[in-house]
């Protein structure tokens, strides 16, 4: 060995001190740094896999929003087609009433000036027996004289006469 | 027993005759004449509650109570 200029001391010295760097480092430095590298790559699958929950929930949630979009937007088509159907069955309503209602103050105006159609005429019927009661009294006083009372006597006599038998 | 005739002018003797003639009932009556101008023409007699209205001026009345009831 030592005719191939190996030093057997100095190769086992080596060996030792191989081995115990291997030791050391094995023990205080591959292992943490490898453990150290299983709990990024754990961390990072952890990450990765809460990502991919959150981005699921975050579809989730998209979609669960466009579906309350679309059901809201065919409650509010809903709301107002009912609301324009409401309406049109309100305006019926109220043009029904609005004739009834007008033909009603028609009906009323009518027996109104009906009433006040038949005062009129009944005043003015007084009004002209009344009118020609005076004028039949005034001739009375005026054209009947002593001899054409007598003449109506007689005649109402006569009359009665007649009636009697 | 009195009775009246009511005319528009007085009657003399033979007028109240012809009258009293006519309605023989006057006859047993004491009959007086009285004179309104208001019954125009006629005569009305009035005895024991009774009237016989032969004026113009009931003829008239009648007329316009007719008139008051035609519609």
């Amino acid at each position: 060995m030592e005719s191939l200029g190996i030093d057997i001391k100095l190769l086992i010295a080596q060996a030792i001190n191989f081995g115990l760097f291997f030791f050391i480092f094995k023990k205080y430095i591959a292992k943490p740094f490898s453990n150290f590298l299983a709990d990024e790559v754990k961390k990072e699958q952890e990450k990765e896999k809460v990502l991919n929950e959150l981005k699921k929930k975050d579809e989730e949630m998209i979609a669960s929003q466009n579906k309350l979009k679309v059901s809201l937007k065919k409650e509010l088509e809903t709301a107002i087609k009912k609301s324009k159907d409401d309406a049109g069955l309100y305006k019926a309503t109220l043009i029904v009433e609005a004739k009834s209602e007008a033909e009603e103050i028609i009906s009323k105006g009518k027996k109104q000036i009906e009433v006040e159609k038949k005062a009129s005429e009944k005043e003015l019927k007084s009004k002209v027996i009344e009118l020609s009661t005076i004028i039949v009294e005034k001739a009375f006083n005026k054209y009947l004289s002593k001899d054409t009372q007598k003449d109506i006597n007689k005649n109402i006599l006569k009359n009665f006469e007649s009636n009697l038998n | 027993m009195k009775a009246e005739i009511i005319t528009g002018f007085k009657l003399n003797d033979q007028e109240l005759e012809e009258i009293i003639k006519k309605f023989k009932f006057l006859k047993e009556f004491e009959v007086v004449n009285t004179v309104d101008p208001k019954i125009y023409g006629g005569i009305i007699i009035k005895y024991q509650g009774k009237v016989i209205d032969l004026s113009l001026s009931s003829r008239l009345k009648n007329f316009k109570k007719t008139m008051y009831e035609i519609n």
